[in-house]
C-alpha cells in the first residue's frame, strides 16, 4: 500500500541492505508513490509554438469543466509580490511558469487544478492560449548568426556559456607536429528516460512555511531555489524526497517543484503533478554538441598539441549551463598526456527543451569526439589504436590540460584489461560470419572529473533500542546509494549492514548534501558517512572506558557490541551503552569537503586544480555489421573501470555494465528528432532504448584498492561515454568506415559503406 | 482522452445493429491496444464505444486442412501464434504474428482490430495476403467478403464502411500449401515496429516456382502485394540469380515515407534485401 | 461547457479478491489498481503499451494495464506483481525468487513487471529454454541496464533453485 503521509509526518528510514524482496515484488516504494490526504492535482498547459509571444489565455471553458478548482498562468505570478519567478543556477533566465513569451515547445503556459489529475488532464485541453509566433531556431550553430531569432533579450547572441582552456601554446606547437589530423564530430539530443516520470507535491502549512514532496536528485538545491522563488528563508521550505526510479540527471534542480508549490499556494492545498511520458522528453535533455578536433602529434605518434572547438545546445534555457559547458570543455582533451592545449567553448540558446546533466554529464559529447580521433590518428599512423592509447594515455606525474599533475592513473591497467578480454579466444556468440557479416572490435578511454570543490554531511546515531540510523541528505535512486552508506557505516561500527537503516532526504532533518550527481556519493557522502560512524565509534567507547579502566582505544568493537580486551565479563551491546548513558541517543557526525582552494580556475585559461580525483573509465566492444544493411550488432562488451576503495563489487559490477548499456543506447538508437521546431518522437516507441534482446554479453573489471584509508572513486559514469566511441571504433574495424555523427544507425553505416564501394572502384 | 458511453452487445447483430444507430459517435473497441493509443493521443474521441469483448461468436480460430483457417475478429494475436492450426497448416502466419510488438500486446490485439486499424506497418496483413485470405464484413443490411489484399485504401483507412463489423478472416485451404515466411527489418531495437517487413509464399514444383505471393509492409500507405516481382518468380528456378532479380522489382512498387526509421531510399533498399533473403530461405526450406 | 461524466461499474477480481468500483469508462485498468487500490507495484512509464512497467496478468496471461480500460476487465481475474504469490504458502513466486537470488534490479522500478512476465511465461511452458522466456520478455524494458542480471534471473529459472551466489567481476587490487 502506498504510505499515506501528510505534510509534517514523522521523518522516515529504511533498511537498505536486504531489500531485494520488496524491490522484486513491487512493494517497495519511489516518489510516485507518495499520496497526501487532500491532494489536488495540477496539469500543465503547454506550449505548443517554439518561439512566440503569448497574446491571450482563456480559461473560461476549463473552469466551467465540474472539478477544476482553479487556472493559473504566467501574468497571475507576475503580478505577485511574494514570487520572484524566474530561477536558474547561474542566471535567473527561467520562469516557473512562461511570462508573456514561450521559448520551446512544452514550456509550462498555465496549471489546471482540479479534484482528479483525469479532470485537469481534460480541462487543459480547454485552456485556449493564443501565440503570436515568432521565428525560431534549433541549431545552436546557427543560434550563434548575426541574424538568428534571440531568445533572450538580457543574454545577446544566444550566448549562454562562454569559456576557453589554454594550457601551452598549442597554435604553435601545431605548427611543429609532424602530422596533423582534423575532424568534426556531432552527437544529438537525447532523452534520459528514467523509467519513474517525474513528480511532486507541495503543500503550505499554516505557519506560511512550505513542504514538497518530490522526486528530485538534489533535495538541498530544491530548497535553496524554492527559497528563492518564494522570499523565505530556507528553514521555512522542507524538501522531503524519495527513492527514484531512475534519474540519469533529469531530476537534478527545479522541476516540477516550483510548478505545485505555486498551484498549493493559489488554492490553499496540497498540490501533486506527475509527467506524462512526453512530458517527462519536454522536461530536460542532453546537449547536443558538435566539436571539432585538431590533433597534432610527433613522429613516434606521441601527442605535441590539441585545439578544441565545441558548441554546445543549451536548449531554451541555461540551467548549468553556463558552469558545465566549462566542465566538458576541461574534459574535452580526453585522458592523455598533451603538452599544449587550446580548446574554445560557446553554449547557445535555442528553442528545444531544456537541458541538463545526462549521465556522464557534458562527457559523452566530448569523448565521442577524442575516441573517434584517436582510433583516426593511430590509423593515419598506421599504429594499432590499443597501442598508441598505451602510449599516450595519462600516467602518474603527468599534467593534465588544467596543469593538474595527476595521481592514482589507471588507464594503461584499465585498457589492458579491456584488450586482454576482447581479444580472448572464445567466441562471443553462436552467430556466424558470413560474406555480409563482418566483425571488428573497438576501445574507448574517457577521464571524468568529479564536482569540485563539493560538501556532505551524515549523522549516524544508535538508539536504546541498538537501532542504527545513518541521516543524510543522499537520493538513492538505483546506483545502490542507501546500501553503500549502510555498509560503510556498519563495516566502522563493526555491526552487520542489514541492521542499519538509512534516511530519505529530508531537509527538515537530514544534513547538508551538494546533490546527488556526478557519481560523487560513495565518494563525498560516503566519507561524511564514515567519519560520523567513527566518532559515534569513539562516542561508544568513550561511555564503557572509564567505567572499565581502559582506555577508549582498547575497546573491542564486534558484532554491534563493545568488550574489553582482558576481561569477558565486561561486555555491552551498543544498546546498552546507550541506556546507560543515560541520553536517548548518540550521535556522530561527520563531514567530508574537497580543500580549500580545490576546483578553482583560472577564468579566463582555466588552469588550477579542476578534481580532487579522476573517474576513469576504459570499455571495449565486439560488433558485427551487416554490410548490405548497415545494422551493427554489438556482441559483447568489457568496461572497467578504477574504484579506488571498493565498497560491493556486485553493485560496482551493475554500474559498469549497466553503464555500458545505458550508453549502447546513446551509441546506436538515441536521438530527439525536430522538426520545425517540435519534437516528433517523444514516446518510447519512436524513442526507443535498449531491450534485452539488444543487450551485448557484458563483463567488467573493476581495478581497487586494497587500502582501507583509500578514497573510494564513483563508478557510475565512467563506462557510459566510451560505449558509442568505441562502438564506431569498432565498426571501422570491422567495414573500414567512419561515422562522425551519432547516433551510428545502419542506415548512416549503409550510405558510408556505399560510398567507399565508391571510392574504391575509382582507384 | 475522454469519457464515453460504454456499450456491450453480447451478438454480432446487436453490435452491428449499435454501431449503425451511433454513426459517427461510435467507435469499435476489439483489443484497445489502437484505439487506447489514438485516444491518448487525441486523434479519436469516440462518444460512444462498442467493446466486442462479450461477443462470442467473434472468438475463437478453427482450421483444417480441408476448409482452411478462419480467424474470429476478437482472436488474439497470441493466439494465432500459439494455436495448433495455425502452426501447423499456416506457419508463415504464425510467425508472422510472433513478431509483432510483445507478448503484452499480442495478448491484448485482435485480428479484427489490427485490420480495421489499417497502419501500413503492422505484421499481420502482408502474411494474411500472402495466403490469400478473406475478411468477411457484416453490416445492417449485407454481409460481404473482401480479399485482404483489397482491404486497405490509406493510411489508417479500409473498404470498411462505418456501419459495418469486421466478423472473421478466413485463409482458404488452397492457400495452405505454400512455404510461407516473414522477414521484418529492425534497424534500432529489436522490438521495434518494423522500417520495412516482407511476407512471401511460394510452391516449388520440379525445382520450378509454381505460385508465389510477396506481400509488404511498410512501403507506403497501405501494405501492398508486389505482383511483379511475383510473375518474375513464377515459372523460373530456384537459383539465387532468379530470386535476386525478382527482389530487383520489388523497390519500384513501393513508395515509403521518410521517418525516424529510415529515409524513403534506405526503406526500398532494404525491402529489396530483405526478399532475397527471405525467397533464398524459403527456397532452402523447400529442399528439405 | 460541462465535461460528460460517463461511468459504470465494474467487477474485477484482484489478486484472488473480487473488487467493486464504479468506474469512469476511460479509466485504465493501471489507474484503478494504483488510486483505487493503491497497488505500488504496477507502474507508469511509457504509457503506450511498450515498457512493460505497467504489467499485469489478465486471466493469467502479461497485459499492459495502461492500454486496457477497467471496464474491458469486468469479470476477470487480474494477477499484479505484489498478489503473485498471495495465494500461496511462499511471500514470493519462484520466478521473484530467481530475480531476488539474481540480485536482478538496480532502481528496480520496471523489476516486478519482469518478474510477473517470466512467471506467467515459465507457467504457461515449464520446460522453457532461456531463450524463450528472453524472446517473451522482449520489450519489458530496464534503463539501469540490469539486463545481463535479468538474464542470470531467467537462467536460474529455468535450472530451478541453486545455492551459488550471484557472480562478480573481476577484482584486481593493486
Amino acid at each position: 500500500m502506498s504510505p499515506a503521509l501528510n505534510p509534517g509526518a514523522a521523518p522516515l528510514s529504511r533498511r537498505a541492505v536486504g531489500d531485494a524482496v520488496d524491490r522484486v515484488r513491487g512493494t517497495f516504494t519511489f516518489a510516485v508513490d507518495r499520496r497526501i490526504e487532500g491532494t489536488l492535482h495540477a496539469v500543465a498547459v503547454r506550449s505548443v509554438a517554439p518561439h512566440g509571444r503569448i497574446t491571450s489565455i482563456d480559461a473560461a471553458d476549463a473552469l466551467a469543466v465540474p472539478g477544476v478548482v482553479a487556472v493559473i498562468d504566467g501574468s497571475h505570478v507576475a503580478a505577485d509580490d511574494g514570487i520572484s519567478p524566474w530561477y536558474g543556477e547561474n542566471r535567473a533566465d527561467q520562469p516557473v511558469l512562461a511570462i508573456g513569451k514561450v521559448r520551446y515547445v512544452g514550456e509550462p503556459v498555465a496549471l489546471v487544478i482540479a479534484d482528479s489529475r483525469a479532470t485537469a488532464e481534460a480541462a487543459a485541453a480547454q485552456v485556449w492560449v493564443d501565440i503570436e509566433e515568432l521565428p525560431h531556431v534549433v541549431d545552436p550553430v546557427l543560434a550563434g548568426a548575426p541574424d538568428a531569432p534571440q531568445l533572450h533579450d538580457e543574454w545577446p547572441n544566444n550566448d549562454s556559456g562562454t569559456w576557453t582552456l589554454v594550457h601551452g601554446d598549442a597554435e604553435r606547437a601545431m605548427a611543429t607536429a609532424a602530422h596533423v589530423h582534423t575532424a568534426t564530430y556531432t552527437s544529438p539530443a537525447q532523452n534520459h528516460v528514467p523509467m519513474e516520470p517525474h513528480s511532486a507535491t507541495g503543500a503550505w502549512l499554516p505557519d506560511g512555511s512550505l513542504e514538497v514532496w518530490t522526486g528530485t536528485q538534489s533535495p538541498y538545491v530544491v530548497r535553496q531555489r524554492l527559497a528563492t522563488m518564494f522570499r523565505l528563508d530556507p528553514d521555512r521550505v522542507r524538501v522531503r524526497g524519495d527513492s527514484l526510479g531512475g534519474a540519469f540527471g533529469s531530476k537534478i534542480d527545479l522541476r516540477l517543484e516550483g510548478l505545485v508549490a505555486l498551484a498549493s499556494r493559489a488554492v490553499g492545498a496540497p498540490v501533486r503533478m506527475e509527467l506524462r511520458r512526453d512530458e517527462v522528453f519536454q522536461s530536460a535533455s542532453k546537449h547536443a554538441a558538435t566539436v571539432t578536433m585538431t590533433t597534432g602529434v610527433d613522429e613516434d605518434g606521441l601527442l605535441v598539441a590539441r585545439i578544441i572547438d565545441i558548441v554546445w545546445n543549451s536548449g531554451a534555457y541555461a540551467l548549468q549551463t553556463p558552469r558545465s559547458s566549462r566542465t566538458g570543455m576541461i574534459r574535452s582533451p580526453g585522458p592523455y598526456r598533451i603538452p599544449h592545449v587550446l580548446a574554445r567553448s560557446v553554449a547557445r540558446y535555442t528553442n528545444t527543451v531544456p537541458t541538463g546533466p545526462f549521465r556522464g554529464a557534458m562527457t559523452g559529447q566530448v569523448c565521442w569526439a577524442h575516441e573517434s580521433a584517436a582510433d583516426e590518428i593511430a590509423a593515419e599512423l598506421g599504429v594499432d589504436p590499443v597501442e598508441w592509447r598505451r602510449r599516450n594515455l595519462l600516467r602518474d606525474g603527468d599534467a593534465f590540460a588544467t596543469g593538474d599533475v595527476m595521481h592514482e592513473m589507471h588507464y594503461v591497467d584499465l585498457l589492458t584489461a579491456v584488450d586482454d578480454a576482447l581479444t580472448a579466444d572464445a567466441p562471443p556468440t553462436s552467430s556466424t560470419r558470413t560474406r555480409t557479416r563482418r566483425r571488428g572490435r573497438g576501445v574507448a578511454a574517457v577521464l571524468k572529473t568529479t564536482r569540485t570543490p563539493t560538501r556532505s554531511e551524515a549523522q549516524v546515531q544508535v538508539d536504546a533500542e541498538g537501532q542504527v540510523a545513518v541521516r543524510t541528505s543522499a537520493v538513492e535512486m538505483g546506483q545502490g546509494a542507501a546500501a553503500s552508506l549502510a555498509e560503510m557505516a556498519a563495516r566502522r561500527l563493526d555491526m552487520p549492514a542489514e541492521d542499519v537503516s538509512v534516511s530519505w532526504p529530508d531537509t527538515g532533518w537530514t544534513p547538508f548534501d551538494q546533490t546527488t550527481s556526478s557519481s560523487r556519493t560513495t565518494f563525498a557522502t560516503g566519507l561524511a558517512v564514515e567519519r560520523a560512524a567513527s566518532d559515534l565509534r569513539a562516542c561508544i567507547a568513550q561511555q564503557v572506558a572509564q567505567p572499565w579502566g581502559i582506555t577508549p582505544d582498547q575497546v573491542v568493537h564486534r558484532d554491534g557490541c563493545v568488550s574489553s580486551p582482558g576481561d569477558p565479563a565486561q561486555r555491552m551491546t551498543y544498546a546498552d551503552v546507550v541506556r546507560s548513558s543515560g541520553a536517548g541517543e548518540l550521535v556522530g557526525t561527520g563531514r567530508y569537503e574537497t580543500p580549500p582552494g580545490a576546483g578553482r580556475l583560472d577564468p579566463e585559461t582555466s588552469q588550477g586544480n579542476v578534481s580532487v580525483h579522476f573517474h576513469q573509465g576504459v570499455v571495449g566492444v565486439e560488433v558485427e555489421v551487416d554490410t548490405e544493411t548497415g545494422r551493427v550488432h554489438v556482441l559483447r562488451a568489457h568496461g572497467a573501470t578504477y574504484a579506488g576503495r571498493l565498497i560491493d563489487a556486485e553493485r560496482a559490477r551493475k554500474q559498469i555494465e549497466g553503464g555500458m548499456l545505458f550508453g549502447l543506447g546513446q551509441a546506436v538508437m538515441e536521438e530527439t528528432l525536430y522538426e520545425a521546431g517540435q519534437m516528433i518522437n517523444p514516446n518510447l516507441s519512436d524513442y526507443q532504448i535498449p531491450s534485452l534482446l539488444d543487450v551485448p554479453l557484458t563483463s567488467s573489471t573493476v581495478l581497487s584498492d586494497a587500502d582501507p584509508d583509500a578514497e573510494p572513486h564513483g563508478i557510475g559514469e565512467s563506462t557510459v561515454p566510451p560505449m558509442a566511441p568505441a562502438v564506431a571504433n569498432a565498426v571501422h574495424d570491422a567495414v573500414g568506415v567512419r561515422i562522425r555523427d551519432l547516433p551510428v544507425t545502419a542506415e548512416k553505416v549503409l550510405r558510408a559503406l556505399r560510398e567507399k564501394q565508391a571510392d574504391d572502384r575509382k582507384n | 482522452m475522454r469519457p464515453f458511453r460504454y456499450h456491450r452487445p453480447g451478438t454480432v447483430a446487436e453490435a452491428a445493429q449499435l454501431i449503425a444507430d451511433l454513426g459517427e459517435d461510435g467507435a469499435i473497441l476489439a483489443g484497445g491496444t489502437s484505439l487506447m493509443t489514438l485516444a491518448r493521443l487525441g486523434l479519436a474521441e469516440p462518444q460512444h464505444v462498442v467493446g466486442l469483448a462479450g461477443v462470442p461468436e467473434l472468438c475463437g480460430i478453427e482450421g483444417n486442412s480441408g476448409d482452411g483457417i478462419t480467424l474470429g475478429a476478437m482472436a488474439t494475436l497470441r493466439q494465432v501464434e500459439t494455436i495448433p492450426p495455425v502452426r501447423r497448416l499456416a506457419p508463415g502466419l504464425a510467425e508472422a504474428a510472433h513478431q509483432v510488438a510483445t507478448v503484452r500486446i499480442r495478448n491484448q490485439a485482435t485480428v479484427g482490430g489490427t485490420l480495421v486499424h489499417a497502419d501500413p506497418s503492422q505484421d499481420l496483413p502482408p502474411m494474411l495476403m500472402v495466403y490469400d485470405a478473406v475478411a468477411r464484413l457484416t453490416g445492417p443490411t449485407r454481409t460481404r467478403e473482401v480479399p485482404v489484399a483489397e482491404l486497405f485504401v490509406d493510411f489508417f483507412e479500409t473498404v470498411v464502411d462505418p456501419d459495418e463489423i469486421l466478423t472473421s478472416v478466413h485463409l482458404p485451404p488452397a492457400s495452405l500449401g505454400v512455404i510461407a515466411g516473414y522477414l521484418k527489418f529492425l534497424p534500432r531495437t529489436q522490438d521495434d515496429y518494423a522500417t520495412i517487413s516482407v511476407a512471401a509464399g511460394l510452391t516449388v514444383v520440379d525445382g520450378c516456382i509454381d505460385t508465389a505471393r510477396i506481400a509488404v509492409a511498410g512501403g507506403g500507405s497501405t501494405p501492398q502485394r508486389c505482383r511483379e516481382a511475383e510473375s518474375a518468380l513464377v515459372g523460373g528456378g530456384t537459383d539465387v540469380a532468379g530470386l535476386a532479380a525478382a527482389a530487383d522489382l520489388v523497390p519500384e512498387a513501393l513508395d515509403p515515407v521518410s521517418d525516424a526509421r529510415g529515409s524513403g531510399d534506405y526503406k526500398r533498399e532494404m525491402a529489396r534485401i530483405s526478399t532475397r533473403r527471405l525467397l533464398q530461405r524459403l527456397v532452402s526450406e523447400s529442399a528439405t | 461547457m460541462t465535461e460528460r461524466t460517463e461511468s459504470r461499474p465494474v467487477e474485477v477480481a484482484v489478486d484472488g479478491r473480487t473488487r467493486a468500483f464504479d468506474v469512469r469508462t476511460d479509466e485504465t485498468l493501471l489507474e484503478t489498481l494504483r488510486d483505487r487500490c493503491g497497488t505500488t507495484s504496477v507502474r507508469y512509464c511509457c504509457g503506450i503499451g511498450v515498457c512493460g512497467t505497467c504489467t499485469v496478468l489478465l486471466d493469467g496471461d502479461a497485459v499492459s494495464s495502461c492500454l486496457l480500460l477497467t471496464v474491458m476487465a469486468e469479470g476477470r481475474q487480474v494477477t499484479t506483481p505484489q498478489g503473485l504469490a498471495a495465494t500461496s504458502c511462499s511471500a514470493i513466486s519462484s520466478a521473484q525468487q530467481a530475480f531476488v537470488d539474481a540480485g536482478a534490479f538496480q532502481c528496480s522500478y520496471c523489476i516486478p513487471g519482469m518478474a510477473l512476465a517470466a512467471q506467467a511465461a515459465i507457467d504457461r511452458d515449464p520446460e522453457a529454454s532461456v531463450d524463450h522466456l528472453v524472446d517473451e520478455l522482449a520489450g519489458n524494458l530496464c534503463r539501469c541496464g540490469s539486463y545481463p542480471q535479468v538474464r542470470e534471473a531467467l537462467e536460474r529459472l529455468v535450472s530451478g533453485p541453486t545455492d551459488d551466489t550471484a557472480t562478480t567481476p573481476e577484482e584486481v587490487h593493486q
